[in-house]
């Protein structure tokens, strides 16, 4: 005869029902089931082919079922039907391709992996006093702990207007130069912080008779309105103790000065060697 | 295992009002083409200047040693009002 409505489903499998039997020998009243149900709705117990009353008949505790009288005696007299068994454990998909939202929480172990972009407003630390590492570096306290890697920059420096903004750090070497001469030997090192740059250097200034301006061009950064000031830390004659490093506003070099502020010639550096540091601002352009 | 240096040109920065140009060249230290090490050299230049205060003569500055990349810069940025600009500035500077 055919049939009306879904068609049966043939493709996936059900479980089958399993159950229990028991000898019944008018004294024994607890029975050990093979499966511990949920509440003593979810089987159906039956003496002597007459069904029980979940509700009074017995009672359940893990797999012990207690009758509250004695089934009487006969050769699998009782038997216990699971109706609301768990069969299996179902695994989530391996792949998802459909959204999910999941209200409760999620708790994972082990290592997750995640591709495109994770969007998060809050990540807290697990365990107290732990705080959050993410690929060495730990975010703990309200504060940085840094791995072996340290702070790199971007090699242009995006500058900050706000105050309390740290937009830049770089260090390397400059070589001082003369527009007028020509040094017997020169080094400089420095380092940018933020705004700020510290010039280090060391000049041999050769034998000479020229009276340009002692100027040290090649300077790393151009200096910004506040002039920047120096020091000289050693020159080989003591005639001219009294040499002062400036930096100008806007000017591509530093100069040497007296103590009244005239700039020293070359020829009043004639074959010293002068070292020094300068520290100044950069020009924000 | 093969140590190699080599030294490119990072960055040609033109800063403010005067066009000085600072040249920025970073060089690299590999280990079989894997950088192990790199350090940064900067100069700054600017389109001149004055030796002779009584002559008040500006000298442009010589940068025909430098790379084609940064000689087409300077050339092109530094104009003859950015030189007369910044000639000016050397000579108040100077109090002259």
């Amino acid at each position: 005869m055919a049939y009306v409505g879904t068609p049966i489903d043939t493709t996936n499998t059900f479980q089958s029902l399993t159950g229990d039997r028991f000898d019944g020998d008018a004294s024994e009243t607890a029975f050990t089931l093979s499966t511990a149900p949920a509440s003593t709705l979810d089987i159906e117990v039956f003496v002597g082919n007459v069904r029980q009353d979940p509700n009074s008949a017995y009672t359940l505790s893990g797999t012990t079922l207690t009758f509250t009288g004695a089934p009487p005696s006969g050769t699998n007299n009782i038997y216990v039907v699971h109706q609301a068994k768990s069969v299996g454990t179902i695994d989530p998909p391996a792949t998802e391709s459909v959204a999910k939202t999941f209200s409760g929480g999620v708790t994972m172990s082990g290592t997750t992996t995640h591709s495109g972009t994770l969007k998060v407003d809050t990540v807290s630390e697990n365990s107290s006093g732990n705080g959050v590492a993410i690929d060495g570096v730990t975010l703990k306290d309200n504060g940085v702990v840094l791995g072996t890697g340290g702070i790199n920059f971007p090699d242009s420096q995006t500058a900050s207007a706000d105050a309390n903004t740290l937009d830049d750090y770089e260090e390397g070497s400059w070589t001082p130069t003369s527009a007028s001469i020509s040094f017997s030997s020169a080094t400089g090192r420095y380092v940018k912080i933020g705004a700020q740059v510290t010039c280090w250097f060391q000049i041999n200034f050769p034998s000479t008779s020229n009276s340009s301006d002692a100027r040290v061009t090649g300077i790393p950064f151009n200096p910004v309105s506040q002039n920047g000031q120096g020091v000289l830390g050693n020159i080989n004659n003591t005639d001219i103790a009294d040499v002062r490093v400036s930096a100008d506003s806007g000017n591509s070099f530093i100069n040497l000065r007296n103590e009244a502020g005239a700039e020293k010639t070359n020829a009043n550096l004639s074959s010293r060697n002068i070292r020094g540091m300068i520290t100044y601002l950069q020009a924000a352009d | 295992m093969a140590l190699t240096k080599e030294t490119k040109i990072a960055q040609i920065e033109i800063h403010g009002d005067y066009k000085h140009i600072c040249i920025v060249k970073d060089t690299f230290v590999k280990e079989d083409g894997v950088q192990i090490a790199r350090t940064r050299h900067r100069k700054l230049i600017s389109c001149g200047h004055i030796n002779d205060w009584s002559s008040k003569t500006f000298i442009e500055t010589d940068i025909s040693a430098e790379e084609s990349d940064v000689q087409a810069i300077c050339n092109t940025t530094w104009t003859d009002e950015v030189k007369t600009t910044w000639k000016n500035k050397l000579i108040a500077d100077k109090g002259l």
